[in-house]
């Protein structure tokens, strides 16, 4: 064949169709690799995204948070009539769950079971949202003074509730395993978890048959981390005392 | 034969960028390249005719793919999802028209033909 003279841009041109052809090829194979999980890649994205943000957000209320008290600090060193009320607003706060909290009390740790579920159910094997409420209820009736589940401090409006295979407190997703603290008279902390019936089914019951992990430690000094989240009472309104 | 290289340094460029296509893009995609190919086609069958024309092989290059991909689009929108079979068949048709008048100009070239 005779040497031929191509002009440039008929080469620019199958350069560009090239580039079509390979992308689009890509985009075909990755659309057959994922093919329909590819919206719950998106959803789980958004959720990461979501919590994610969630954070950021969490960060920026603490720091108003230690604001707001440096305020109270100053006003209440400035007017000595404030002072009561100062001291009375961190006796609430420690009681609320906005503050940490130290002090001697008990660890419980659940965890999943380490067997491989062959024929049976796997649910048997995991460590459940009820599973919680059980170990925090008992140690509630032990007159826990503040229960932290894996960072996350209990408060009155927290809700224990199953997310898929994770475990959802403050709207943030906690997986096995699961360390429960405690502060509280050790004693009777540790008498109304071996009296619960619910716990002790699981304890000694459930966590023989299937091999989940449930450990209970008696610790001098346990730390529980401060409730991070909102508390924005949007329905509710303080009553006046009688 | 620069346009192979080219083809190939396109291919690689492609490959190496791996640029991410939503999932519902990719069909508009595919239908462009289907297009851009039958106009490199076309050019190729023009420089071999020696008709060869800078702008009308940028303009149709351009005007075809970018209108392959509006087609499909349209018919997306107005609920006439078989008009991108119109894209596929008119452009599908010409690559081989194109392709095969590129192997009636091989044949008919000193090299090939006389035997």
């Amino acid at each position: 064949m005779q040497f031929m003279k191509w002009r440039t841009s008929l080469i620019m041109g199958f350069i560009i169709l090239g580039i079509l052809l390979s992308t689009s090829f890509y985009a075909q194979q990755k659309f057959h690799e994922t093919g329909p999980a590819s919206r719950k890649e998106d959803l789980m994205n958004s959720v990461e995204e979501l919590e994610r943000e969630r954070e950021r957000l969490e960060e920026e209320l603490m720091e108003l948070r230690k604001e707001t008290e440096d305020y109270e600090k100053r006003a209440a060193a400035n007017e000595g009539i404030l002072t009561s009320f100062t001291q009375e607003n961190e006796e609430l706060k420690k009681a609320a769950g906005l503050t940490g909290l130290k002090g001697p009390g008990v660890e419980v740790t659940l965890a999943d079971s380490v067997q491989l579920p062959e024929f049976e159910n796997p649910n048997n094997y995991i460590i459940h949202d009820y599973d919680l409420r059980l170990a925090v209820n008992a140690l509630l009736n032990g007159g826990a003074q503040g229960v932290d589940i894996n960072g996350q401090r209990l408060i009155s409006t927290s809700a224990i509730r199953c997310a898929g295979n994770t475990v959802m407190i403050n709207s943030t997703r906690l997986s096995s395993p699961y360390k429960i603290k405690a502060v509280g008279d050790q004693d009777r902390l540790l008498k109304m978890l071996q009296e619960d019936d619910g716990f002790v089914q699981l304890s000694q019951g459930y966590a023989k048959t299937f091999g989940l992990i449930v450990k209970i430690d008696k610790l001098s000094e346990l730390r529980l981390s401060p409730y991070e989240g909102s508390l924005r009472l949007k329905y509710a309104e303080a009553m006046e005392a009688k | 034969m620069w346009p192979l290289v080219g083809l190939l340094i396109g291919i690689a460029l492609g490959l190496f960028l791996k640029i991410p296509i939503p999932p519902i893009y990719a069909k508009y995609l595919g239908v462009a390249t289907l297009a851009a190919l039958d106009s490199a086609f076309g050019g190729i069958r023009a420089s071999l005719e020696k008709e060869f024309n800078d702008k009308l092989f940028i303009s149709g290059f351009f005007s075809n793919t970018i209108l392959a991909a509006f087609i499909v689009y349209m018919g997306d929108r107005l609920g006439v999802e078989p008009l991108y079979y119109a894209a596929i068949v008119a452009f599908g048709v010409r690559l081989f028209q194109n392709i095969a008048a590129i192997r009636r100009i091989f044949f008919e070239s000193k090299r090939w033909g006389k035997e």
